[in-house]
């Protein structure tokens, strides 16, 4: 009853525009003591980051790093064992589910911005991320300068849509952008020559190549534009964990594992570490 | 495009069949959900207290003035806000759409009560019934019988509502469509069956409701 | 419940611009859908009513399967797959070289599904005001299409005032399917504020507003124009 009558004033607050009093300090830390679980959020579909596979479990690079980062856990709280309880995150609610505290380490590729700090704290780096153009190899577009005259898909609301705009006033190009609603449509869009480039972080090309149902005929191209460095969420007001987080991440920029990791799920599809990311790993890469 | 392959239907049917089911189960909760919900908010706008009709005509007119699919992004950030917890997008939709519907078979369980002649309560008062008996019993299976073409009209379109949880990725049939339409690269195919496949049921349904009433009149 | 309520953010450029064009689509989608709905909609209500049976089934079959089809289906048969079913260079014009192809698409898309709506509605005004007036206004020497012109629909028309304006409200809302194929329309840009501040339930609140005040206005527009010159002052005037 007292719970439904929370609830219920929750549901008040919300309506007259209160917010809930700021959480405590640690909570994340206090909840792992008391019940030895800790909540990760996981991508379903975040190839070959964070996704679900063959065998219907989380996978991928980011859920190897987010659990290296465990052991890490247990070692400094001294704790013999962990559950993980994996609840599954999307684009639209991801950012809401840390906030609130649902979720204690979001395994995903979020790209770690100035509005998402105000309500979640960031992991260093996992990952760097850059605008690229996906189009049909016959179109033989490999620069910006090829889009003038051209027309290019966006996927509404995500950060590459501002970036284009920046790359069309910066070469004076002469560009149609048509949006669409996700990658799925930005595939489509390509390949019935609707459009004649998706421009979107290359992160997302992986999966979308694959799927395609003729991946020979797609290609990546043009500069990397942008720097859109991934983490992974904790709540805030966590100082404890999120040291835990970035000590234990340090030490597998710096032992090497981390590059390990990275090779094992990009390799197959022909990336490598490139110097932005190495960068960021080598500011977190302390002495011990 | 002018290769079709029609064979990627039978290969994706289990999966296509799985967003059926949830597309029966959204028709069959939201009407559930919506006509009780509805009989409730009819019942309180019929009210004499402004301060029991006031709020279910607020209620009703903002329901009947938003696009579903707005009602269905404020739920889907709504609810796992107010729970506390993610609850997925299957239980912001099903929340959503009953409350929805809700407003829309309030209106029209309120013009199948209205059909009724106001002299049949004032007699029945006459007689020392109750209200709430006068309601149970004389007013509401008269007006059942005037709404009933119009419940399942409004079933007919609360099925075709339910395509609209493409917009938040829930997998009902429309949506499980399209995902084997980008999956395997055959929009034309897959789009063409889901329109064959609604048509075939709604039109099926709404002749068999034009025949009910038909038969009823006669 | 942990949210961060932040009205402030909607006045700032560029979300409140955002907002603004996203209203301004809305009305564009919903006027242009619906002069498409009444121009279809009407012939195909006449139609329906002609002594002539080809006429009428073709009529028939153009109501039932654009009723029957959930408007985001039809919306993605017009955008996915006609422009495939056409010859090559045909298809690759209107995806590409049509002017706002996705525009193009929604407004034709919404405006046969609120058409085949419409053509019903104009039935039954039809019907209501007396298809038995059709054999007298013949007798008088009017063309069958004469006599629906200056008698029928015109009477048909009044006494439908009210059932289309809703329809007109249920495509204002109706428009705001065509996000799937790309449009930026109102509820759009309110997502789309979401996905930049992550203040969305604010975004929505205001676009839920702006639905409100267009259907009580349009409702209300009506009404005065109902009174002036339609059934009501019709209604009036006969008893």
């Amino acid at each position: 009853m007292k719970q439904y009558l929370a609830k219920a004033l929750a549901a008040a607050g919300l309506v007259l525009g209160f917010s809930a009093a700021a959480q405590e300090v640690d909570s994340v830390i206090k909840k792992l003591q008391a019940s030895n679980t800790i909540t990760v959020g996981y991508r379903e579909t975040l190839l070959p980051t964070s996704y679900l596979g063959d065998d219907k479990k989380p996978t991928g690079y980011a859920i190897d790093m987010c659990l290296r980062i465990i052991d890490e856990v247990k070692t400094e709280l001294k704790l013999p064992q962990i559950k993980i309880n994996y609840v599954p995150v999307n684009i639209q609610n991801r950012q809401a589910l840390v906030a609130n505290g649902t979720v204690d380490l979001e395994c995903g590729g979020t790209v770690n911005t100035f509005a998402r700090n105000k309500q979640v704290d960031f992991s260093p780096v996992s990952y760097v991320a850059a605008s690229q153009m996906l189009v049909l190899k016959s179109s033989r577009i490999s620069k910006f300068d090829d889009l003038n005259g051209k027309i290019v898909a966006i996927a509404t609301g995500g950060s590459s849509e501002p970036e284009l705009k920046h790359i069309i006033a910066a070469n004076k190009l002469n560009v149609r952008i048509v949006n669409v609603d996700d990658h799925a449509a930005g595939l489509i869009a390509v390949e019935s020559r609707r459009v004649d480039a998706y421009f979107n972080d290359n992160a997302a090309f992986f999966s979308l190549i694959k799927q395609s149902k003729n991946p020979s005929a797609l290609v990546v191209v043009g500069p990397e534009y942008g720097y859109s460095p991934q983490g992974f969420m904790v709540p805030k007001n966590n100082p404890a964990f999120l040291w835990i987080v970035t000590h234990a991440m340090g030490k597998m920029f710096k032992s090497g594992e981390a590059e390990k990791i990275f090779d094992k799920w990009f390799k197959p599809f022909g990336v490598q570490i490139g110097p932005k990311l190495r960068a960021a790993w080598e500011t977190f890469s302390y002495p011990e | 495009m002018n290769d079709f392959d029609w064979g990627v239907i039978a290969r994706s049917w289990p999966f296509l069949a799985e967003g059926m089911a949830l597309s029966a189960l959204l028709v069959v909760v939201s009407t559930a959900g919506g006509i009780l919900l509805g009989l409730g908010l009819a019942l309180m706008r019929r009210s004499d207290h402004a301060f029991i009709a006031g709020p279910a005509t607020v209620y009703v007119t903002v329901m009947r003035s938003v696009p579903l699919i707005l009602v269905l992004f404020w739920f889907y950030f709504l609810v796992p806000l107010v729970i506390g917890r993610p609850v997925g997008a299957l239980a912001s939709a099903l929340v959503a759409f009953v409350l929805f519907e809700a407003a829309f078979y309030c209106e029209i369980i309120r013009a199948g009560i209205n059909s009724v002649r106001a002299g049949q309560t004032e007699a029945a008062l006459a007689t020392g019934m109750r209200r709430s008996q006068v309601m149970r019993l004389i007013i509401m299976p008269q007006g059942l019988r005037a709404m009933t073409p119009l419940l399942f009209n409004q079933v007919i379109i609360v099925f075709q509502d339910t395509s609209l949880v493409y917009v938040v990725a829930l997998r009902d049939f429309m949506t499980t469509a399209s995902v084997v339409a980008s999956r395997d690269g055959r929009p034309t195919e897959m789009y063409t069956l889901v329109a064959v496949v609604y048509l075939a049921i709604c039109f099926s349904l709404s002749k068999a409701i034009e025949l009910y009433g038909k038969g009823r009149a006669r | 419940m942990n949210y961060n309520w932040d009205w402030g953010v909607l006045l700032q450029q560029p979300y409140w611009g955002w907002l603004w064009s996203g209203l301004g689509w809305t009305l564009l989608i919903s006027l242009g859908s619906w002069v498409i709905a009444l121009s279809v909609g009407i012939s195909a209500g006449i139609a329906r009513c002609m002594p002539n049976r080809a006429i009428q089934i073709v009529a028939s079959v153009y109501i039932e399967v654009f009723r029957n089809i959930p408007p985001l289906v039809q919306l993605f048969l017009w955008y996915f797959v006609f422009p495939e079913l056409l010859p090559d260079a045909l298809g690759l014009w209107i995806k590409r070289d049509l002017p706002n192809p996705e525009y193009v698409t929604a407004i034709v898309g919404l405006g046969l599904f609120a058409g085949a709506r419409v053509a019903e509605q104009i039935r039954a005004g039809i019907a209501a005001v007396g298809i038995h007036l059709l054999p007298a206004a013949l007798a008088t020497g009017l063309r069958p299409l004469q006599a629906f012109r200056l008698i029928l629909l015109p009477l048909g028309l009044r006494a439908v005032f009210g059932p289309l304006t809703s329809e007109f409200l249920i495509t204002v809302k109706m428009s705001s399917i065509s996000l799937t194929i790309g449009m930026l329309e109102l509820t759009a840009q309110s997502r789309h504020i979401e996905n930049y501040t992550f203040h969305g339930l604010e975004a929505f609140a205001v676009a839920t507003v702006v639905y409100l005040l267009l259907g009580l206005s349009v409702t209300g527009l009506m009404r005065v124009i109902d009174r002036r010159f339609g059934a009501a002052k019709y209604r009036r005037a006969s008893s």
